[in-house]
């Protein structure tokens, strides 16, 4: 186990941050830390790293017991923070080197090192610029860049890409991929749902301090009985064709909006189908009509009632 | 030593921002220092007194010789012989003594009946009385000859009288130490550069020491395998590099401005005060660092606190022109204690224990204000160490 969170409680005075929050970080995964800002990901992290004192529970990194003085755990971590943490002073390349230099003594491995590093960032043109130069995105590159050049086995990136422009966020991603690929076990934290969907091997639902769900993608979406969601223009469709949808087998919920109808589904097999043809037997006229399969937002709107994106 | 480097490559961009600072202040020292140089009284010079002789005796030996040798002691004057212009001229100046030799003065010198010379002068004036003691000392030289050898002639007599008041004995003025004579300058200079110094190695430190800080960068250098112990001992000793550099350099424009004057027993003694002093300033810096957290706050209280040391510890007022309670305030400073030194050193004519006691002491109060600031801006940095891990607010 890469890292293993058993009961950890963090209170700051009265606000309990992290509650009886549970986690583990399995050898070679991407495991996203999903939830909204002020759900407690950050702080998770902050303990796991043991930048933050905690008031109970147990951190276990490399099956090790994780503290301030655990340096040779600390050797094959590599953190990259919400907020560049860079010298303004120094380089692109003096800024890699001396954030290597913390792990990696040695200056002719080092260099090698660095430059991979200064590859993997695509930062090549931009070596003897200072930070104050670069773009957003370029900044968000070097810092990550600073936290993996010293090709630590686990790499721990809090939101990442926080007021990245789309390109750069998709450069972001298909690195953090690229990492996991060359042997980085990834935790990933973010708030935004099509990130830690599209790159996470496994995820952790958090909201109020604790880990409400967790699991692959699929696993999650199935935990939840939802199927797919299929919206169609019905000019004029009476009352009793929309009881007669909502009749149907597997159909959960039927609502509809002026010519629009959403049909929710359960788990199933060719609900869209059904609706299709009970449509066309009863000569209902429809025009445009779309399916969906259930988001991460689906699944946090069951578990807890609320919209993730609404506490973006 | 990557973190070494990195100090010095921050401090190094950051250098235009300092060396203004340190230029400023070394131009201010540097016209103020020669503005002020010694003013001190080293020799001095025969002043003349603007004098009127009237001659009444005609060219006897004796009235010639006085004239003679008043005459070349004195800026001559002349001044009709007439009263309301005598007194005329003495009101506006034109005269400072009007002297008249009386006719038959010369013959009656030393007998029975002898005339009195008449003088005017403008009251008890130094001019006045420095003509009336050259007139009584060539009388009187005069009248021990005529006394002891009567029958001499007098032109005879005239000689030896000029000969005898025309030796003069060498003066010197000095001090015990003559050779070294330090001035008011030097020590200027050094109370001066308390300015240059606490707010050079302030803004400094607050800089470089800044950058190592910043929160999210502080938490990424915890994140890594090098000890906390280890990071501080690397930074404490660029730290200290850095702030013996800007000894070195106030001990350089000491040296070009004094040149080997500042290698003197007071300048040795000064440089070692401004070496306390530095160590004193770089635990200030410290502690400055780790209280105030903005860069703005941190210009803001460098220059507070090197503009108050001074004013309070009399930098740029002398010590003896502030009243007791600002002393008294300013005694819980170190600027304070290494200006007093810089007096007393001024003072100073030889070196002993006995007589440095006090400069001694002065040393002593500054060094241990180094150690207590030092001490303090520990406690304060391990007392925030075990309140939290980092300075991690919630999130």
């Amino acid at each position: 186990m890469v890292i293993k969170v058993e009961n950890l409680v963090k209170r700051y005075g009265e606000l309990i941050a992290l509650d009886h929050f549970n986690m583990e970080l399995r050898e070679g995964e991407i495991l996203g830390l999903l939830g909204p800002n002020g759900s407690g990901k950050t702080t998770a992290i902050n303990c796991i790293l043991s930048l933050l004192k905690y008031d109970k529970g147990e951190i276990q990194v490399f099956d090790k017991k994780m503290s301030p003085v655990a340096y040779d755990i600390k050797q094959d971590i590599g953190i990259v923070m919400q907020n560049v943490a860079v010298f303004n002073e120094l380089t692109v390349y003096e800024n890699i080197d001396y954030f290597c230099s913390l792990y990696v003594p040695d200056k002719k491995k080092r260099q090698e090192m660095v430059e991979e590093a200064i590859a993997f960032a695509g930062l090549g043109e931009f070596r003897k610029f200072y930070p104050h130069k670069l773009s957003g995105g370029l900044l968000r590159r070097l810092n990550i860049a600073c936290g993996i050049a010293h090709k630590p086995k686990l790499v721990i990136l809090d939101e990442p890409t926080v007021a990245v422009d789309p390109q750069s966020r998709n450069n972001i991603l298909e690195g953090i991929v690229k990492l996991n690929k060359q042997g980085a076990t990834i935790l990933y934290t973010s708030h935004y749902m099509e990130e830690v969907d599209q790159i996470c091997t496994r995820i952790a639902i958090m909201d109020r301090g604790k880990v409400i769900s967790s699991g692959t993608n699929e696993e999650l979406k199935s935990m939840i009985g939802l199927g797919e969601k299929i919206t169609v223009d019905v000019p004029g469709i009476s009352r009793e064709a929309v009881e007669g949808i909502r009749a149907l087998p597997n159909i959960s919920k039927v609502e509809l909006s002026g010519n629009t109808l959403v049909v929710k589904s359960k788990k199933g097999r060719n609900n869209l189908g059904a609706v299709l043809h009970y449509l066309e037997d009863h000569n209902i006229a429809f025009g445009k009509l779309y399916s969906e399969l259930p988001t991460l937002n689906d699944v946090f709107l069951e578990i807890t009632g609320k919209e993730l994106r609404d506490n973006v | 030593m990557k973190v070494f480097s990195a100090y010095f490559k921050v401090l190094r961009k950051n250098i235009v921002g300092i060396a203004i600072y340190m230029l400023v202040f070394l131009v201010v020292v540097i016209f103020s220092t020669l503005g002020n140089q010694s003013d001190e009284t080293t020799g001095f010079e025969e002043t003349k007194t603007a004098l009127t002789i009237i001659n009444e005796d005609g060219d006897h030996a004796m009235t010639a010789g006085l004239i003679a040798y008043l005459q070349e002691h004195s800026v001559s004057a002349e001044v009709k012989n007439d009263r309301e212009m005598i007194q005329d001229a003495l009101f506006f100046r034109v005269t400072e003594y009007v002297l008249r030799i009386p006719e038959g003065f010369s013959e009656n010198f030393g007998r029975d009946g002898e005339l009195s010379l008449e003088k005017t002068a403008i009251g008890q004036s130094f001019g006045s009385v420095y003509v009336d003691s050259m007139v009584n000392r060539y009388l009187n030289t005069w009248r021990v000859y005529q006394e002891l050898a009567g029958d001499m002639a007098p032109d005879k007599i005239q000689e030896y009288v000029k000969e005898d008041i025309e030796k003069e004995a060498a003066v010197s003025l000095g001090s015990g130490d003559t050779s070294e004579n330090h001035g008011y300058s030097m020590s200027y200079y050094f109370n001066m550069a308390a300015y240059s110094t606490l707010s050079v190695i302030i803004i400094g430190v607050c800089i470089v020491m800044g950058s190592f800080y910043q929160k999210d960068l502080k938490r990424r250098i915890q994140c890594s395998p090098i000890r906390t112990t280890k990071m501080n001992v690397i930074l404490a000793g660029a730290n200290l590099i850095f702030a013996f550099a800007v000894f070195a350099l106030n001990i350089l424009v000491g040296f070009v401005i004094f040149g080997r004057k500042i290698f003197s027993t007071a300048g040795i003694f000064m440089c070692l005060n401004l070496f306390i002093f530095t160590i004193a300033t770089l635990s200030i810096s410290m502690l400055v660092v780790l209280v105030v957290k903005s860069k703005a706050a941190q210009n803001a209280a460098a220059n507070t606190i090197s503009l108050g040391m001074c004013f309070l510890g009399g930098a740029f007022v002398p010590q003896f022109l502030l009243g007791d309670s600002i002393k008294l305030l300013a005694s819980f400073t170190p600027a304070y204690w290494y200006i007093k030194a810089n007096n007393e050193i001024d003072l100073l004519e030889t070196y002993t224990l006995d007589t440095m006691q006090g400069i001694l002491t002065c040393y002593a109060v500054e060094a241990g204000f180094a150690v207590a600031i030092f001490s303090l801006a520990l406690f304060i940095s391990k007392q925030r160490a075990m309140a939290g891990y980092s300075s991690q607010g919630k999130q």
